[in-house]
């Protein structure tokens, strides 16, 4: 049993004394400190500052009105009652009604794994896609992984992981539809890589939600092609065709690209 | 001695990271320890961001931080302490389930759940919005 003394002098020296106390456990290049302050003091400052009634409407766009309170939830530091009472303390609850929806996800997610803790790394369905589980790759590909696919927005969205490790929720989903049906990797992959650098990560909430985008807990698969890339995203992310070439044609071209072998649906009903 | 007032270890985890956490109601001055588990810090490989924002809040609780195997730690601990229980928030990791499961066969261990956000529901419900029908009522008043 060994005791961490950390230094706490500086930000820095903390910090290093972290680096140095898990220096086993840590790479060399894992040298990123999230700008995430931990403790209930800074999420009860982040707490004070939550707009609901903007949530309500901008909360799928990139620079949109989330609270990013999510590694505080997370983490017990504060509990989801707070976060309410302080919500409907700025709104009436008929204004706010997504907001409180959006907390009640992670006790969904919460739930169904306690009920079935068997599904949280085992594909609950078989995939959608056409593909059988075998067929998609076991390993995370090195340029995912270092956010250098190419793909502009999506290089800059796994950037945002990589260096504060918080992801805006519609961006996840892009980046794991990405890894699962661009790439044809396993959702497992995805939903681990994740956890190691999310913040905010839970392991229900990831893996559900890493199931429901690859299809295996969902009916279909989750997709996106980059003009829905652009409409969200498009004031602050690269989002030129040229630079996001794989991303750019019709839903129903990706289909026809990313699900060749898939029956379509009505041949499926 | 009565039963409630046995000498506790708290011991405190990554889902219960707040000070007024019902864990931690009448603890008194019980030692106080988390324990970053040499096993599972190999098997989820953090990044020093979730490290320090885990750290960062310890610190803040003025929460002792350790490494090693976190049975043998806790079991360490009280024997130094001359403690008898175990007190821990209730938690969905199974790890956490496993390692009380452990310490109970030389140990008392009490687990402390949080107060509830949600009623308390039966049955299973396979899509979000039929759940959140029936948990939306007391959460939009």
């Amino acid at each position: 049993m060994q005791r961490f003394e950390p230094n706490t002098t500086t930000p820095e020296s903390l910090t290093a004394s972290i680096r140095t106390f898990f220096a086993d456990v840590l790479s060399d290049e894992d040298s990123r400190v999230s700008p995430f302050l931990g403790g209930e003091k800074a999420a009860r400052a982040r707490l004070q500052d939550i707009d609901p009634v903007d949530y309500c409407r901008s909360r799928n766009y990139y620079a949109g009105a989330v609270t990013r309170l999510s590694p505080y939830i997370r983490h017990g530091i504060l509990h989801p009652e707070a976060v309410r009472q302080q919500a409907l303390a700025k709104a009436p609850a008929k204004e706010i009604e997504k907001f409180i929806q959006e907390l009640t996800w992670r006790f969904f997610w919460q739930r169904t794994y306690q009920q079935h803790p068997e599904w949280i790394w085992q594909d609950i369905e078989p995939y959608k896609t056409g593909f059988l589980k075998d067929e998609y790759f076991a390993d995370l590909p090195i340029d995912i992984e270092q956010g250098t696919t190419g793909v502009a927005c999506i290089d800059h969205f796994i950037q945002d992981l990589l260096q504060t490790g918080y992801m805006h929720n519609h961006t996840r989903m892009y980046v794991a539809s990405y890894l699962v049906h661009f790439r044809r990797v396993k959702w497992q992959v995805g939903a681990r890589w994740f956890l190691r650098h999310l913040i905010d990560g839970d392991l229900a909430s990831n893996n559900f939600s890493w199931q429901w985008v690859a299809s295996t807990f969902a009916h279909k698969p989750y997709f996106f092609n980059l003009e829905n890339v652009a409409k969200y995203c498009g004031k602050h992310v690269d989002c030129s065709p040229e630079r996001n070439q794989v991303l750019d044609a019709t839903y129903a071209q990706l289909e026809a690209r990313l699900f060749p072998k898939k029956r379509p649906e009505k041949e499926v009903l | 001695m009565s039963e409630t007032h046995l000498k506790e270890i708290i011991w405190v985890h990554e889902d219960a990271l707040r000070r007024d956490h019902p864990v931690f109601l009448d603890s008194g001055d019980a030692t106080r320890a988390f324990i970053f588990d040499n096993a599972s810090l190999a098997q989820k490989r953090y990044s020093l961001k979730r490290l320090q924002f885990i750290i960062e809040t310890l610190i803040e609780m003025n929460v002792p931080i350790y490494r090693g195997d976190t049975c043998a730690c806790l079991k360490a601990l009280a024997a130094e302490e001359g403690a008898k229980r175990i007190r821990m928030a209730d938690s969905p990791d199974p790890a956490v389930a496993q390692c009380a499961t452990k310490l109970r066969k030389t140990l008392d261990v009490i687990e402390i759940k949080d107060d509830p956000f949600l009623p308390e529901l039966d049955g299973e419900f396979a899509r979000f919005f039929k759940f959140w029908d029936k948990v939306k009522k007391p959460l939009l008043t």
